[in-house]
């Protein structure tokens, strides 16, 4: 959502509308859905888990295959609410985070996707690829619970603010 | 294995090729309909055979100025400023799998070019001097330089809970010989008790690790098994004991960012020469070749580290000791030229404190050390107190300022390397 469509949709909103309201609600708090292979066994990841898959730290699923994250561009809005909420960094941060591991001889960060397109025909063939979409793209690929709680339901934690 | 992986490799490479059905509806490129790209995208096949090494490094460049007292002991130290370029690090990283990894460090030296070097003890100090002529301009001179290789190992990521590093790795104990390069640690200089390697900085051999988390908590393991120290330790292990250690670490989110961990490290050096002879009794003659021990010790090395972030503040600390036990036959010569070395334990501890405020990346930081070299007949017990910035502008550039006061034995200390050392440091450090 640009500014532009959440300006309208706050005039909308103002005018009394109700479904320009929703489009203020989507506005507010962007949801991202954490998106596997169909036929992946993974379910159900907890917050702890996701933190640890996205800071370069080694994460198995239930069938043994190594999960390979992968991220969107750096300071795109996505990439960077994403951070924020599941790592709790700020760009610079991350930035910072990534450089200090590679100096250290660590791995580096997770390798990025630049469009929605190749993201889920990776995500959909890559044995153990996760990335993050919005729910209403989401095509061809399984969307994981995290913490029990399906994306865009009460509880859901994978939401920023825009 | 390898559809998938060139599929990956595409996706990194390529960017947007496929359109979104949908309209754009996020204010991000990575969802916007991607123009058609005029190239055909190319195959699955190509993009695996292409180039997948990761070129990186760091680099520092100082300004080093010791301020010493009329008298001082130190005067052998250079008095005069000086500009140093001190690290020129590079690193190639590969991924090979998604469960392989290779990396390779290299330094890019100067020296030995310089470098001061003494023959035996009593021997005047003779500086290196590697001037040649260079054949591509009319044989003018030309100073060259080495490499240090850092560390060069593979490694197999079994599963989170085990890996494999095998070749040359640095040694995984406390904070500093991990940070390694100069944009990641805070100070300009190693504190003494990384300096002098009370741990092996690196060590050929096989490393395990691995951790795995519980809620807020990690919990992670290091074991080493490799030559161990040793003159030629990067290809050569002079006794049949190969060196264990090991490293355990706890870190705990709830409260910023807290980390403990322990190290160890068991081995035992030896130094042998090469001597040539005669099998006794044999006519014609038969060559004998033996290798004599000339030192010989066993060495214990125990560390304890911390270290807490929390918002902009840094805590760090380790405590390291290190116990050697000679051989009775095969004990170092000292410098003197006349005397034996004896048993002994080196321990030394350094704490770091920092802020790192929000403008500009300011982080005012103060460290303190303390080191009793052993016992050591020539350097007095050490303790110093630095008072530094660091200020990281962006993630890649790090510019540092220290002053560092340093004072080596106390009243009544009869060791000749003693007394007072003054040194301001100025650094830019970045990663490129």
């Amino acid at each position: 959502m640009d500014r532009r469509s959440a300006l309208h949709g706050l005039l909308l909103a103002s005018l009394g509308s109700a479904a320009p309201r929703v489009v203020w609600a989507e506005t507010q708090a962007a949801v991202l859905a954490l998106v596997v292979a169909a036929s992946s066994p993974l379910r159900d990841l907890t917050l702890a888990d996701l933190r640890r898959i996205f800071t370069g730290e080694p994460f198995s699923d239930p069938s043994g295959t190594q999960v390979v994250p992968l991220n969107h561009p750096p300071h795109t809005p996505d990439r960077v609410g994403f951070d924020r909420v599941v790592l709790g960094m700020a760009p610079d941060a991350v930035a910072k985070f990534w450089l200090d591991r590679r100096i250290r001889g660590q791995s580096g960060a997770p390798r990025t996707v630049d469009s929605l397109g190749m993201l889920l025909k990776v995500v959909a063939k890559l044995p153990g690829a996760i990335a993050y979409i919005r729910p209403q793209y989401i095509k061809d690929v399984s969307a994981l619970k995290i913490e029990g709680v399906p994306p865009g339901k009460p509880g859901y934690r994978i939401l920023f603010g825009e | 294995m390898r559809w998938p992986l060139a599929c990956l490799v595409v996706a990194a490479s390529l960017g947007s090729l496929h359109a979104v059905a949908e309209e754009p509806e996020v204010g991000d490129a990575f969802y916007g309909a991607a123009t058609p790209s005029a190239e055909p995208p190319p195959s699955f096949e190509s993009v695996e055979q292409a180039p997948k090494l990761d070129l990186y490094g760091f680099v520092d460049f100082t300004y080093s100025q010791n301020v010493l007292p009329s008298g001082s002991p130190f005067d052998k130290i250079p008095h005069y400023g000086s500009f140093s370029v001190g690290n020129v690090n590079l690193y190639a990283s590969g991924e090979l799998s998604s469960r392989f990894r290779s990396l390779v460090e290299v330094r890019l030296l100067y020296l030995p070019n310089g470098s001061n070097s003494q023959t035996e003890p009593g021997a005047p100090v003779v500086r290196s001097d590697t001037t040649t002529s260079d054949y591509t301009d009319f044989e003018r001179p030309l100073r060259w330089g080495g490499i240090e290789i850092e560390r060069a190992f593979l490694e197999y990521q079994a599963n989170e809970w085990l890996a494999f590093q095998l070749g040359q790795f640095l040694t995984p104990y406390g904070i500093w010989n991990i940070d390694h390069g100069t944009p990641t640690v805070i100070g300009i200089r190693r504190p003494f008790i990384i300096g002098e390697a009370l741990f092996p900085e690196r060590q050929t051999g096989i490393e395990a690790h691995g951790s795995f988390q519980k809620d807020r908590t990690s919990f992670g393991y290091h074991l080493t098994l490799s030559n161990g120290r040793g003159p030629v330790d990067t290809h050569l292990d002079l006794d049949a004991n190969k060196a264990l250690g090991g490293r355990v670490i706890v870190r705990n989110t709830s409260a910023g960012s807290l980390t403990l961990g322990a190290s160890s490290y068991y081995g035992k050096y030896t130094d042998r020469t090469t001597e040539y002879g005669r099998v006794p009794g044999t006519e014609p003659p038969l060559l004998q070749i033996s290798d004599p021990i000339t030192v010989q010790f066993t060495e214990l090395a125990l560390a304890a580290d911390l270290r807490w972030e929390w918002s902009g503040l840094l805590l760090q600390s380790e405590v390291i000791r290190n116990e050697r036990v000679y051989e009775d036959e095969f004990r170092d010569v000292l410098l003197t030229g006349k005397t034996l070395a004896a048993d002994y334990s080196r321990l030394g501890v350094y704490g770091l404190v920092g802020y790192r405020t929000p403008w500009f990346g300011v982080m005012p930081y103060s460290i303190y050390e303390n080191y009793n070299f052993a016992g050591d007949t020539i350097f007095a017990k050490a303790s110093a107190l630095a008072l530094g910035l660091n200020v990281r502008p962006q993630p890649n550039v790090v510019f540092k300022g220290q002053y560092t006061f340093a004072l080596l034995g106390g009243d009544g200390d009869a060791r000749v390397f003693r007394g007072a050392l003054r040194r301001f440091d100025l650094q830019a450090a970045w990663a490129f």
